[in-house]
């Protein structure tokens, strides 16, 4: 039920493959989960259809309430339990969607194109975490700090809180952390920037999930050579903390909320 | 299935307990939630502070609250930032900004760090600082 938005206005910075790894690491406990995708370029429909996995395109299904969003998901899901909602021409109906999605699923995972719009605003002000996908090189901090300005501005304006969290993706694996990761982590714990414990690391099993149209659990696709994925034991490591995290943070805002 | 190669769980009826130890879902079972409307609302205004247009045929379903972005407190030379999407918008603000790359520096540390009202424009501040001054610098750090 809870909707994770995964947001940096920093085009690449990982945030397709953070919602994929989530999504995937739901499903693996049992949990259905919509992806609302806000990104023209659609790489969740396309890793979607390739794979068979139902898609619904917002703008040829128009749904006038969230009943109506609710049953072309149910209708279109059937066994599957995941389904990708492609809302990126409208940032109205995609509350529709939102509400219709939150009835059928356990999470949404929303995930925005890399620049800033309204989608995303409208999105992430009805987020239950927006996650800041955030590859620790100097100019991407930049960045960071625009999408948090964003949600500032939402917080202040409807004097209500926005649970978010940065998210370190594509840090160099192993024990050796580089200086500029170092330092800007500090900057942002310095400042009170809120970050996850968990690292999605650079690994090529995350480069895989698009290349074989899969989720983390498909892999490796066949045993023959060509499939073989390096890094998928640390991928699976990551994924797991970062849903254990994620979870724990969304529990512990139910609790307080309650 | 592979976790489970000599069939217990069928010889148990299917009740034999899941060894799996994922994470318990129970807590965030599909439940239909309703849209905070004031946040919609908010987030609309704060879209268009920031010069965003809908790209929605429909109209809101709330009308939203009137934006006052704060105008940004300018010193020195000033550079104007325009903004354009889709063939509209204009100026959205000023910002004190010089050719001298440590006040670039510091504009950017403290507008990641300290300053929430100036980090909306950074990413147009680096663009127009390139564009009237060249390349940024090359130990260009926060
Ligand atoms: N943890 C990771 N390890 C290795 N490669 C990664 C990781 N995260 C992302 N990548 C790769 O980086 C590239 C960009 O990632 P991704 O598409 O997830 O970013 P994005 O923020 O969604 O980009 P966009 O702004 O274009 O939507 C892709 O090639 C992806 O495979
Ligand atoms: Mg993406």
């Amino acid at each position: 039920m809870p909707t994770v938005v995964v947001a940096n206005t920093k085009g690449g910075s990982g945030k397709t493959t953070t919602a994929l790894v989530f999504a995937g690491e739901i499903v693996a406990a049992g949990g259905k989960v919509v992806i609302l995708e806000g990104d023209p370029n659609r790489p969740m429909a396309r890793w979607a259809t390739r794979r068979g996995t139902p898609v619904i395109e917002a703008n040829k299904t128009k749904v006038g309430s969230a009943a109506d969003a609710e049953g072309e998901i149910r209708t279109i899901a059937g066994e599957s339990r995941i389904v990708v909602i492609t809302t990126d021409n409208d940032d109205e109906a995609v509350f529709d969607w939102i509400e219709g999605a939150s009835a059928w699923s356990h999470f949404i995972v929303a995930d925005p194109e890399g620049s800033p719009n309204q989608w995303l605003n409208s999105v992430a002000s009805q987020a239950d975490l927006v996650l800041i996908p955030f590859a620790p090189t100097t100019l991407d901090a930049n960045q960071v700090a625009r999408t948090i300005q964003v949600i500032r501005h939402i917080e202040k304006m409807a004097r209500k809180t926005v649970l978010h969290r940065i998210l370190v993706t594509k840090a160099s694996p192993g024990a050796v952390v580089t200086r500029d990761e170092r330092e800007i982590r500090e900057n942002l714990a310095k400042n009170g920037l809120p970050l996850m414990t968990t690292t999605l690391h650079d690994r090529p099993a995350f480069r895989a999930l698009f290349k074989f149209d899969a989720l983390l659990s498909d892999l490796p696709v066949s045993q023959a050579p060509e499939h073989q994925v390096n890094g998928l034991a640390g991928a699976r490591a990551d994924a797991k903390a970062l849903s254990e995290e994620i979870l724990t943070l969304l529990t512990q805002a139910q609790e307080q909320a309650a | 299935m592979s976790n489970d190669p000599f069939g217990f769980d069928e010889l148990a009826g299917g009740t034999a307990p899941k060894v799996d130890t994922g994470p318990d879902l129970s807590r965030f079972a599909p439940k239909a939630k309703t849209i905070d409307v004031e946040k919609a609302a908010a987030a609309k205004a704060a879209g268009e502070a920031h010069g965003f247009h809908s790209r929605s045929p429909r109209q809101p379903r709330e009308p939203a609250p009137p934006a006052r972005p704060e105008p940004p407190k300018a010193k020195g030379k000033r550079l104007v930032i325009g903004r354009r999407r889709r063939g509209e918008g204009g100026d959205i603000g000023q910002l004190s900004l010089t050719g001298d790359p440590e006040v670039l520096k510091e504009f950017v540390r403290r507008a990641t760090f300290e300053r929430a009202t100036y980090v909306g424009f950074l990413g147009q501040m680096l663009e127009l600082w390139e564009r009237e001054h060249g390349k940024l610098p090359d130990d260009f750090e926060i």
